[in-house]
């Protein structure tokens, strides 16, 4: 459905995206996750049309629609868009928020349109009402509603959540991602925000400084992170020392202060060792107070089920960060045996 | 317990002076209305009979076509300045609002007396009328709409685009019905001035509600008649004004969104944004309309104003200029004093009515120059004579007119109607100072006079002096009152200026003239510099 070709653009001279492709099936949802800065609105705002591309090629169902050599204007690309500000126009009450892009259908289609997306956005009973006597997730709804209600192709969400109360997030965005799968649109979605990204998104591209640095599952990205910096940004997670040591046709390891591991295979011709960081997530411990390796307790934050403990490790003074059923109860400046228990061996 | 009652006395002082000074200034308009005591069946039978249909249909035409004209001209310009880069942009922004400083009158006899120099039409019509007003009443037109443009969020463009709306259907259906309140603010002040104009008429010689007061007044002599005429036309502006305020009422919300954090790549696809009229047209279109309600009749005035000097002694300019720079200011000066009482009394005082008091206090505002004068006329006039009466008892002989005739009479009119634009400035700037700041000094052990003189004085400087340089142009500019009321052979660059061109003398009423326009534009700085 989209499909984004080495796509550049400079803004004033200034390279802001550089060389990235990716690709969106029918019906999916993808998220575009990086820090403010790294281009992610921008690349957005190159698909739905408000700017041009300085290179590559953005495609949309079959259609080229940015290119060196072409530019198909915004009103014509049918793409949906939800703004950050939901930008719904205040002189219209919501019915005509929501039919404003149905200007080529006839009365009674845009009637059943209407009806329908108020229906499926739980807003009948707000119909005749202005956009300020809304509530903020009110609002994030008549502008998921009024963008696609043209039935566009492709629905572009900026920021889409972070007008609304955190705590409200969550829930909404799986509200709309139900509303996205049932009328099987295929949506993309700008975020600086995590769990927004987990919640909502079947694929996340991690966007840091105009390119991506991984296009892949939640999961993949927490667990299976390709970059350094995809390792840092996604999740929770601290980084220790530790050297990787390499010699032809055998296995290879990586030892720490926290222990040893099966390190990735790499084909050598005389032994090698290499400096790397070893990525340790909050849950990759278990307590073990005989054969563990001692820790002191930092500082510790209480979390209901969980406590999420701040330890610095007695032999190397590195700082980690684990997460423990809340029923061990360790004070600040106690001493604690951990083992570090990896699924998956992550280094750098 | 003693501290209440001390404090309670306080502030029902300064609800005292407010109500003391809102309803002296209230007075002219309960003249009027208590014209309305006794109605003449006669005078008023021969009026409908002869000249109140002109009246009316004149009044209501211009009113609606310098509403009109200023509103295409006024949105137009917003609109082009607003949303594209054109040659010159960046000037037109500002120096669109110059003819600001042209009263309509001196805009109409310098045009007139070009056209009649060149042999080209006569422009002594209402069609003229209408849009020599419109050429300098626009820009109230544009500059609320400017700002109601450049406060609309950026997305609502995006979100239109987005959704299939061109650029030119975005102006009809978003842009333009948004700006709706600002527009209709811009429109009802133009229309207002329109209404209250007397200059332009009188030189073009059209029959209006204006005109037909003086004529009443001083052409047959019936003062009652004129007042009730003046009545009728309050009751316009009263129209005007009340459909302005009902169309707000409506539509506040407008403005209550908060406009989006200017993000540079939003500004990115501004400039982007595909005109539906071409740049080189804007800019002929910005300086076209500059040039013929700002340049050509400065130019023309200077040129005159030049020829005048040669065969003229100067005394007479002199005296003009110092009469009318005097009165000017000391009228300032005292329009100060009377809205910073106001803005003090609405400040400390608890009652209930001390905001609705100062608002009925700057309805003056509204109230037409000729209107003004007549109802400043008849007290004055009645007091006059009670206090000849009561001379004439005790020490046997008459004093004449202390009051009407005199420059009591003409300050006090001038008080009525420019004390709103000083009060909104001396209430702006008060309400700026947080009042924890005064809490603050009198913990400290400072007085409330130190709290005047030592915090709020300074914070208010600049209020002051806008507001003393907008009333004192103001009174400058002024004419219908003025006509009126000022006392016998006292003469101002206005009346001067407009019995000049009156008799066909446009050499003498160049000189003048351009003195008005010049210290016009000092407001109009002011406001370029406030818009920033």
């Amino acid at each position: 459905m989209l499909t984004l070709q080495n796509i550049h653009i400079n803004i004033a001279e200034k390279p802001i995206i550089n060389d990235i492709s990716l690709t969106l099936k029918n019906g999916e949802i993808g998220c575009l996750l990086g820090p403010s800065g790294c281009g992610k609105t921008t690349l957005l705002r190159a698909i739905a049309g408000f700017m041009k591309t300085s290179g590559g090629e953005i495609v949309i169902r079959d259609d080229i629609v940015s290119s060196p050599t072409t530019h198909v204007d915004v009103t014509r690309r049918q793409v949906g868009v939800v703004f950050q500000d939901f930008a719904l126009f205040p002189h219209l009450t919501v019915s005509q928020n929501i039919t404003f892009g149905l200007h080529q259908l006839s009365q009674l289609e845009q009637h059943q349109r209407l009806e329908e997306l108020l229906r499926l956005t739980q807003l009948t009973d707000f119909a005749q009402q202005y956009p300020h006597q809304l509530s903020g997730g009110q609002q994030q709804r008549v502008a998921i509603a009024r963008a696609l209600a043209p039935k566009p192709d492709l629905l572009l969400l900026d920021e889409p959540f972070s007008a609304l109360d955190p705590s409200l997030r969550e829930s909404l965005a799986l509200d709309i991602k139900a509303l996205l799968k049932y009328e099987n649109v295929t949506a993309l979605l700008v975020t600086h925000d995590q769990t927004e990204a987990f919640t909502i998104a079947d694929k996340i591209a991690v966007m840091n400084q105009g390119h991506i640095e991984q296009y892949a599952s939640a999961y993949d990205l927490y667990h299976e992170p390709d970059t350094f910096f995809v390792a840092n940004f996604v999740g929770e997670g601290r980084f220790i020392e530790g050297t990787v040591s390499m010699t032809p046709n055998a296995p290879a390891y990586l030892y720490t202060a926290m222990g040893e591991f099966p390190a990735h295979e790499e084909a050598v011709l005389s032994p090698l060792e290499k400096q790397v960081k070893l990525l340790v997530r909050p849950d990759d411990f278990v307590v073990d107070e005989q054969g563990g390796f001692a820790v002191n307790v930092v500082s510790r934050a209480f979390r209901g089920a969980h406590t999420l403990y701040t330890f610095e490790s007695v032999n190397s003074h590195e700082e980690l960060l684990c997460l423990l059923p809340s029923h061990y109860d360790y004070q600040v400046g106690a001493r604690v045996g951990i083992r570090l228990e990896l699924e998956h061996v992550i280094y750098f | 317990m003693a501290i209440i009652i001390s404090k309670w006395r306080e502030l029902d002082r300064w609800f005292f002076i407010g109500a003391l000074i809102s309803v002296l200034l209230a007075l002219p308009v309960l003249a009027i209305l208590l014209s309305y005591s006794s109605l003449s069946a006669d005078l008023w039978g021969h009026l409908v009979d002869t000249t109140l249909a002109e009246y009316l249909t004149n009044s209501v035409l211009l009113t609606l076509g310098v509403g009109f004209g200023s509103m295409l001209l006024g949105v137009t310009l917003a609109w082009c300045v607003t949303q594209y880069s054109f040659w010159g942009r960046g000037v037109f922004e500002w120096a669109l609002l110059l003819p600001l400083a042209m009263p309509a009158y001196i805009m109409a006899y310098t045009y007139t007396g070009m056209f009649d120099q060149f042999g080209w039409f006569d422009s002594r019509s209402l069609i003229g009328a209408i849009t020599f007003m419109s050429l300098v009443l626009y820009p109230y037109v544009y500059i609320l709409a400017k700002t109601a443009f450049s406060s609309q969020q950026r997305t609502y463009q995006d979100a239109a685009a987005s959704l299939g709306v061109t650029h030119a259907q975005y102006f009809f259906k978003i842009a333009l019905p948004i700006a709706r309140p600002a527009v209709f603010t811009g429109m009802a002040l133009a229309m207002m001035e329109a209404l209250a104009d007397y200059g332009t008429v009188a030189y073009f010689g059209i029959s209006t509600f204006t005109t037909g007061i003086f004529r009443t007044w001083f052409g047959m002599g019936e003062m009652q008649l004129a007042s009730q005429l003046a009545g009728a036309l309050a009751l316009f502006v009263l129209l005007v004004l009340s459909l302005e305020k009902y169309s707000r009422k409506n539509m506040r919300f407008y403005q209550t969104q908060t406009p989006a954090k200017d993000n540079t790549i939003n500004t990115y696809t501004n400039t982007e944004a595909t005109p539906f009229i071409s740049p080189l047209l804007m800019s002929v279109g910005c300086f076209s309309v500059l040039a013929i309600a700002f340049i050509i009749p400065v130019l023309q005035l200077c040129v005159w104003a030049w020829d005048y000097i040669d065969i003229s002694m100067m005394d007479e300019y002199l005296t003009l200029v110092s009469n009318s720079f005097l009165l000017a200011f000391s009228t300032s000066l005292l329009i100060i004093v009377l809205a910073l009482l106001l803005s003090y009394a609405q400040r400390f005082s608890t009652h209930p009515h001390v905001s609705g008091l100062t608002q009925f206090a700057a309805l003056g505002y509204a109230i037409p120059g000729t209107v003004l004068a007549i109802g400043v006329l008849q007290p004055l006039g009645w007091l006059d004579e009670q206090i000849n009466v009561v001379w004439v008892f005790l020490f046997d002989e008459y004093i004449g007119l202390v009051f009407s005739g005199t420059f009591v009479a003409l300050i006090f009119a001038y008080c009525v109607r420019f004390l709103s634009v000083a009060l909104h400035n001396t209430q702006n700037g008060l309400e700026r100072i947080k009042p924890n700041v005064d809490d603050a000094v009198l913990s400290l052990g400072l007085g409330r006079y130190r709290i005047f003189s030592r915090i709020h004085l300074p914070l208010l400087k600049k209020s002051i002096l806008a507001a003393g340089i907008l009333v004192f142009v103001d009174v400058l500019k002024e004419l219908p009152a003025t006509l009126i009321l000022r006392p016998f052979n006292f003469n101002t660059l206005a009346v001067k200026a407009f019995e000049y061109a009156t008799d066909e003398r446009l050499l003498a009423a160049a000189l003048p003239s351009v003195t008005i326009v010049l210290v016009g534009i000092i407001p109009v700085i002011l406001l370029t510099r406030a818009m920033k």
